[in-house]
């Protein structure tokens, strides 16, 4: 068989030698090897010959001119050495310190310099010389590929099934944490180079796949709750013109479970796993699956699709979507800025606007809504500014919270088509209702729908007579507590026998049950008002942490300022309460004084951030309370699970002193 | 062995290895600085620097390079002292100069004269590593020497050393046919 290569004759491999080798010959300075090599060149080769030559009478030439300037008057030796021995005797001075610093480098240098005639050597062969190039060239591209490699986010760790079994697996779980769940999402539509942003809110009920959605742009808020509604803005209908052709869910985008779906009718693709670093977190705590179909496109048709899971609880938080268009290929990013599960009881979503087929159908293709309102509105001929619609809606925000309408209850602010704030929920009694439509009932461009749980229930009773199930009012958690058994747990036990040493031997059994009792109402119930107060918050600052101070009138700023330290006020106090309630207690039980444990910081030093890392450490606060006090439990010891409370008490007091 | 002993072994072995070099090294000394006091103060002061290094035991190899190299400080510390050393490189190389051989007519010390001058004008052209190298080598260093004493890669000396010595041929013969004082040489040769 032909070889690929040929092999080299050997006399190709002796190099012809250039002057500074040649004179290195003549001064006999080179390796024998070289040295025989050249002579056997010489002997063949003429023109050496003749550069030999050259350089010889090159060095006669420099010898014979120097040579008169070399017969210098040299001193005597005795003179020279007389001066050398007579400092011999002298005690030792130290050397100079550049003296010093060449020696030093002298001997670092040492391992250099041995690789260094290692490598001469080996350059000298022009075999080894080959070989050592080849070497050379093959580690440093091993080496920058493994650079690369470990530097660049193209790093698989998971396999791209994993993570969407992971991802779907994660989005399923989260469904089936609340009855009747209702997937909120609010995501931010981008699409690459054109500049364009929308903001994209959707409520999608799993159970009877009830769907609504609305959209913000520069316009304001619109819902839309079909295909070619004329409030959809081009940028969503887009998508959703892509979603259709492609097989993809409109009404789940983010979601896992519809992107695997899609991924299966893709017959051949090539999938890559990544990591990444999510926008103001820690490095790699992303992972991107991308999905290229293969060729050919058709309009629309996804030619690239990427999904970014958050890899702590595989989230998904954001879809990326190439799409074909007529001429050039499109991107969009698809970023959730919001999302939770909710109760359908806990929503008026779809009892406001059920049917939904029904309720778009009402919409009319003007702007303006015409009289379906009850409530005051403004002549539909006279469009209201921006600025105004979010005065009004800081106005409706800040009756509510001063009518403490915004902790808990299911009362929430949106805007509709027509360009007015509506403020929609459940409230407990009609006295309640009243009194709220009287504390809105004054804002201009504020539309009041509210409702009783008894009308409400009335309603769904009647859409759905053939399930009659009707959800129990809201529990009263101190009302759980008290009917909880003291004793029924280690932590009780504990509980009780702290009283029991503190109290005089004559309180019986009954008295100590009656302490406990009061505690845990006390701390469970101011627990979950701090929740409240910190849902509150973290809602108030999400809910305009997309918009500029500018966009507002100065009276709207303040208005969101005083509300937001009122929630902090309130927070401080319910978190001094409740050191003061527990802390005598949890440091008995745990045998140590409360650790100084800092809070985590937020990311960004922005009030949101801010908020959410205060609501995190109420919500631990408050759920450890439940687990302890409301009969729930734990699973650590009573000593654990009282030095854990004081730890979580610790981070919140520090995280309401960061705000 | 007494420690007296062996100071008196070190002080003959090192007045050995000074008896050995001290020509070459006050030769390139003197090439140097061009002076005859500065040379020697030159080859003692590196002479007992060595001898320090020595007894402290940091010489291990490359004596002579280590030696030529301290010359090499030492002379340029001077020349920095005295603010010439940009003008060494420039200046005419002149005078100092004892022949050893017998006295001449007057001519033939005038044309020796000018054969110097021309030498070195040539020398000059070059720069100063080169000079350097093509010294060294004239004291008799191997190339590892003289890359140990210049601070060089000793794979460059032998092309540095080539391109010098044509350099200087070069230039060297130019220089003569410009003073037309070849046909002088070679009959001054001939003669």
């Amino acid at each position: 068989m032909k070889k690929f290569w040929k092999k080299k004759e050997p006399a190709a491999k002796s190099e012809a030698p250039a002057d500074g080798e040649l004179l290195a010959y003549l001064d006999g300075e080179l390796a024998p090897e070289r040295q025989s090599e050249i002579q056997q060149l010489l002997e063949s080769d003429w023109k050496l010959r003749v550069r030999l030559t050259e350089i010889e009478r090159d060095i006669e030439t420099y010898v014979k001119a120097t040579h008169p300037q070399r017969q210098i008057e040299l001193p005597p030796f005795d003179d020279l050495w007389r001066g050398v021995s007579s400092r011999l005797a002298d005690p030792l001075e130290p050397l100079p310190v550049e003296m010093e610093l060449r020696l030093r480098k002298r001997e670092a240098m040492g391992l250099v310099t041995l690789v260094r005639r290692w490598s001469d050597a080996l350059l000298r062969r022009p075999v080894l010389r080959r070989w050592s190039v080849a070497a050379t060239i093959g580690l440093t591209i091993t080496a920058g590929l493994a650079f690369w490699f470990l530097s660049s986010e193209h790093l698989c760790v998971v396999s791209a099934e994993e993570l969407i079994e992971r991802a779907t697996q994660s989005e399923a779980a989260q469904t089936k944490q609340v009855a009747e769940p209702v997937v909120y999402r609010r995501i931010q539509v981008k699409r690459t180079g054109a500049g364009e942003s929308v903001i994209w809110e959707s409520w999608r009920e799993t159970g009877k796949n009830q769907f609504w959605q609305r959209v913000a742009d520069r316009q304001g808020w619109r819902d839309f709750n079909r295909p070619n509604d004329r409030a959809m803005p081009a940028l969503i209908a887009e998508i959703e013109a892509i979603f259709r052709i492609n097989h993809l869910d409109s009404r789940r985008p983010l979601s896992a479970a519809a992107f695997a779906e899609w991924r299966k009718t893709i017959r051949s693709k090539s999938e890559t796993v990544t990591e990444l670093a999510l926008p103001g977190n820690k490095a790699n705590d992303g992972l991107k699956l991308t999905t290229v179909p293969q060729e050919p496109y058709a309009l629309n048709a996804i030619i690239e699709a990427s999904l970014v899971v958050r890899r702590s609880d595989w989230h998904v938080v954001t879809q990326r979507l190439k799409a074909q268009g007529e001429n050039e290929v499109r991107e969009y990013e698809l970023s959730e800025m919001a999302y939770e599960v909710l109760p359908l009881q806990a929503l008026t979503v779809f009892a406001e606007l059920a049917p939904a087929p029904l309720s778009t159908a009402t919409i009319p293709p003007s702007p303006s809504l015409g009289g379906d309102m009850a409530a005051p509105s403004p002549s539909p001929t006279v469009a209201p500014t921006e600025t105004a619609l979010k005065d009004a809606e800081v106005g409706a925000l800040f009756a509510l919270h001063q009518m403490q309408a915004d902790l808990g209850e299911q009362i929430e602010v949106t805007r509709d088509p027509a360009g007015r704030i509506v403020v929609r929920g459940l409230v407990e009694t009609p006295e309640r209702r009243q009194q709220l439509s009287e504390a809105l009932r004054h804002l201009p461009l504020v539309v009041v729908r509210l409702h009783t749980v008894e009308e409400a229930a009335r309603q769904a009773a009647l859409k759905q007579s053939s399930r009659a199930t009707q959800s129990p009012p809201v529990n009263d958690s101190v009302n759980a507590v008290t009917s909880t058994a003291p004793g029924a747990n280690a932590f009780e036990q504990r509980l009780a026998r702290y009283f029991t040493e503190r109290e005089s031997a004559g309180n019986d059994r009954q008295n100590i049950n009656l302490k406990i009792a009061r505690l845990s109402n006390e701390v469970v119930s101011e627990s979950s008002a701090a929740l409240s107060e910190a849902w509150a918050l973290r809602r108030l600052l999400e809910r305009f942490a997309a918009e500029k101070d500018e966009d507002r009138s100065i009276a709207a700023r303040q208005r969101i300022e005083e509300m937001a330290a009122n929630y902090i006020v309130r927070l401080k106090t319910q978190s001094r309460r409740l050191r003061m309630r527990l802390e005598p207690v949890l440091i008995s039980i745990a045998g140590a004084k409360a650790p100084v444990v800092s809070a985590p910081s937020p990311s960004e030093p922005t009030k949101q951030a801010q908020a959410l890392s205060v609501f995190k450490a109420v919500e631990q606060t408050q759920q450890m309370t439940h687990h302890l006090f409301a009969g729930t439990g734990s699973a650590a010891s009573p000593e654990e699970a009282a030095r854990q409370l004081l730890e979580a008490l610790a981070r919140l007091d520090q995280a309401l002193l960061r705000f | 062995m007494s420690r007296h002993t062996a100071m008196q072994t070190d002080e003959s072995r090192i007045e050995q290895f000074c008896r050995e070099e001290h020509v070459e090294v006050y030769r390139y000394a003197w090439a140097l600085l061009r002076n005859k006091e500065d040379a020697l103060e030159v080859v003692q002061e590196s002479f007992l620097r060595f001898y320090r290094l020595w007894q402290a035991g940091k010489i291990r190899r490359h004596e002579r390079a280590l030696l030529f190299r301290m010359a090499r400080n030492l002379a340029f510390d001077r020349m920095r002292r005295r603010g010439a050393i940009e003008a060494h490189t420039q200046e005419t190389r002149a005078g100092n100069v004892i022949a050893f051989e017998p006295p001449r007519t007057p001519e033939e010390l005038l044309l020796e004269k000018e054969l110097r001058h021309c030498a070195d004008q040539a020398l000059a052209r070059l720069s100063r590593k080169e000079q350097e190298c093509l010294e060294l080598r004239s004291s008799g260093l191997s190339y590892r020497e003289v890359a140990e004493a210049l601070s060089l890669n000793p794979n460059t000396v032998g092309p540095l050393m080539a391109r010098a010595l044509r350099r200087f041929k070069q230039a060297y013969e130019e220089i003569l046919e410009k003073k037309g004082t070849s046909r002088e040489i070679g009959s001054a040769r001939r003669r």
